[in-house]
């Protein structure tokens, strides 16, 4: 087994199959892994996909024209790609799995490469672990405040800055990329946003990190309003304008804020 | 009747504070900005975009809540929810706007000391 640092590791095997060469002749095969998963043990792994390979009936055979490696037994065909499905269901974690380029090496080694990728279930579960050890982590609480009004934006920052890292942003195309990259205890959210408006941005936000602590605000406090931004997941609701202290009512709340407010 | 007020100075010292140096910080900030949406608006009214005149009056409106600038807070108002009416009647409200921040600017420099 050869490993590499671009997380590419390479396995070789033979099976006994047969093959248009003749009955139970040995081919050996070269297993290239792209992006394996962490927490799978690749020989394990390898081995386990060997054993796929012995049990499919037929003869064994590359076709160096189309460059795919397939079964053959009775006019029926299996080709190799299709099988990615068993050999995603041997993976720790929700990924999926390619099978890449396939070649005859000069010495007669099939070789095939497996490409692994996490599906969006797996990203949004890594990206909320990453979420939650960073606010574990890091040594001061933040809170973020998405509001293009540069005044409100002030009132707020200026009540909180003395007690906390204050991000601001003042474009809703950001907003979620940026909640992404500092991962903020606690999030003041305009509704009336450039670009994006902040119904969509709280809905992004929730898809990704369900735990978030997030608190609207807004010039129009009626009623369907708020109770629309309750059931989609706000923690909140403050009509401009706020006095800085109503913020704290909310902050005080949050479960991950540490400092005594 | 209860004159509508250029500032309520209640108003401005519940929300901006009390401390001279962020005082003077938002007076400063009133005055940047107002300017600054003021032209937005005119923009608005001369390319007839109803849309985007709804949503700068809407932004200086709320920067005149948080100010105490009522008379200001008023027209700003007016124009958000007039924003599909003709462009006479949009010219009128304008006008009344300019002035009201005007007004307001004076009134927030001798809370800040000047003149």
């Amino acid at each position: 087994m050869e490993y590499y640092p671009s997380n590419r590791f390479e396995y070789t095997h033979a099976i006994k199959k047969n093959t248009i060469d003749g009955p139970h002749a040995w081919r050996c095969l070269h297993f290239e892994f792209r992006d394996l998963p962490e927490d799978n043990d690749i020989e394990k792994l390898a081995q386990k996909i060997f054993k796929i390979f012995e049990s499919l009936e037929g003869c064994f055979y590359f076709d160096p024209r189309l460059r795919m490696t397939a079964f053959c037994k009775m006019g029926e065909t299996v080709i190799i790609d299709d099988i990615s499905y068993k050999i995603k269901n041997l993976i720790k974690g929700n990924f999926m799995c390619r099978i890449g380029e396939q070649k005859l090496l000069q010495n007669g080694i099939l070789s095939m490469q497996f490409l692994f990728s996490p599906t969006s279930d797996e990203k949004q579960k890594l990206s909320q672990e990453f979420i939650v050890q960073e606010r574990i982590n890091r040594q001061n609480d933040v809170v973020m405040i998405v509001e293009d009004d540069l005044f409100a934006r002030n009132i707020a920052k200026n009540a909180l800055q003395s007690k906390f890292k204050v991000i601001e942003i003042d474009d809703g195309a950001k907003a979620t990329q940026e909640y992404l990259a500092h991962s903020p205890d606690v999030l003041f959210l305009d509704i009336h946003l450039p670009n994006k408006k902040g119904y969509q941005i709280l809905k992004e936000i929730m898809e990704v990190d369900p735990q978030a602590y997030v608190v609207m605000l807004s010039a129009d406090a009626a009623r369907d309003r708020v109770m629309s931004c309750m059931q989609n997941g706000a923690k909140g609701f403050i009509a401009k304008p706020f006095r800085g202290d109503k913020l704290y009512d909310y902050i005080r709340k949050c479960p991950t804020i540490r400092v005594y407010c | 009747m209860e004159q509508i007020k250029i500032i309520d100075t209640c108003i401005f010292h519940e929300y901006v504070g009390n401390d001279q140096a962020e005082v003077e910080l938002m007076i400063d900030l009133f005055t940047q900005q107002s300017s600054t949406y003021y032209a937005e608006l005119k923009i608005a009214y001369t390319h007839d975009d109803k849309n985007e005149w709804h949503d700068v009056a809407h932004k200086l409106k709320g920067m005149a809540s948080f100010t105490g600038a009522e008379q200001l807070y008023q027209s700003c108002k007016t124009a958000q929810d007039n924003y599909e009416c003709s462009k006479n009647d949009k010219s009128l409200i304008l006008r009344t706007i300019e002035h009201n921040i005007e007004q307001a600017t004076i009134f927030l420099k001798t809370i800040k000391g000047h003149e």
